[in-house]
């Protein structure tokens, strides 16, 4: 009875570790499918920021030419409408001042990302090498706290960001 | 049946750790698809995934566009 009692404790404990390989397993897959859908939100996000940029500059040109002002860089002719021109180029300048801090908030969320990525990598690792503990709840939390403010972000580019739901 | 995991619990709580360990080990040196898992790691684990990311959030036409908007703007 004590031997056969012995066994099934073995074999709960194997199923523990096995538990613990298949979470370590979860971690890796969902950090490479992450990290791969992050680069693509990144340079999804950069080409929507700059297309918000392009737009600025062209719109200014615009006005500009419509207000008399001549091109950038050349002498203002006589006939520009200064005060209108001022007005303009300060809204604009705000815009495109907004645009860019919403871009750094976007770059910072994603590096945050990255941050958590890494950390998740680096605790699987000692997992797998050492005998360290891995605390893959802890790791899965940050991870989704992290994806979710740089989807936020995203989807304010209109950048389709996939669920990690899944992952967990 | 409760006696049964009652003894259960015992064991486990007497061998577990050991045990644990063992199988960890067991695990650690073959069970598991190691290098699959760190193929999937190592862009973390080298920085390259962050020296990537970096590469695509400092596109160097961003730059080049921010400094013509400031032109056109005349800031």
């Amino acid at each position: 009875m004590k031997r056969s009692l012995m066994w099934f404790a073995v074999l709960v404990a194997m199923l523990a570790a096995s538990a613990c390989a298949q979470y370590a397993k979860v971690a890796s897959r969902a950090v490479s499918t992450i990290g791969a859908a992050e680069l693509t939100i990144a340079r999804a996000g950069v080409d929507a920021h700059k297309a918000e940029v392009v737009a600025v500059i062209e719109d200014a040109r615009a006005k500009r030419a419509a207000l008399g002002c001549g091109a950038a860089g050349s002498a203002v002719p006589p006939g520009c409408d200064t005060a209108a021109w001022d007005e303009y180029r300060t809204a604009a300048g705000e815009k495109l001042d907004a645009a860019k801090k919403r871009y750094e908030a976007f770059a910072l969320a994603l590096r945050t990302l990255d941050a958590a990525l890494t950390e998740t990598a680096l605790s699987v690792k000692v997992y797998l090498e050492t005998n360290g503990e891995f605390d893959l709840a802890g790791s899965v939390a940050s991870l989704v706290k992290a994806w979710s403010t740089a989807a936020a972000i995203a989807k304010e580019y209109g950048v389709s960001v996939p669920t990690v739901e899944g992952l967990r | 049946m409760i006696d049964v995991l009652v003894e259960v619990a015992k064991l486990v709580l007497k061998y577990g750790p050991e045990v644990v360990h063992a199988v960890l080990n067991a695990v650690r040196d073959g069970k598991l698809d190691k290098e699959a898992m760190m193929a999937n790691l190592a862009p973390y684990l080298t920085g390259a995934q962050a020296a990537d990311l970096e590469k695509a959030l400092n596109d160097p036409e961003l730059d080049a566009l921010y400094e013509k908007a400031k032109d056109v703007l005349g800031r």
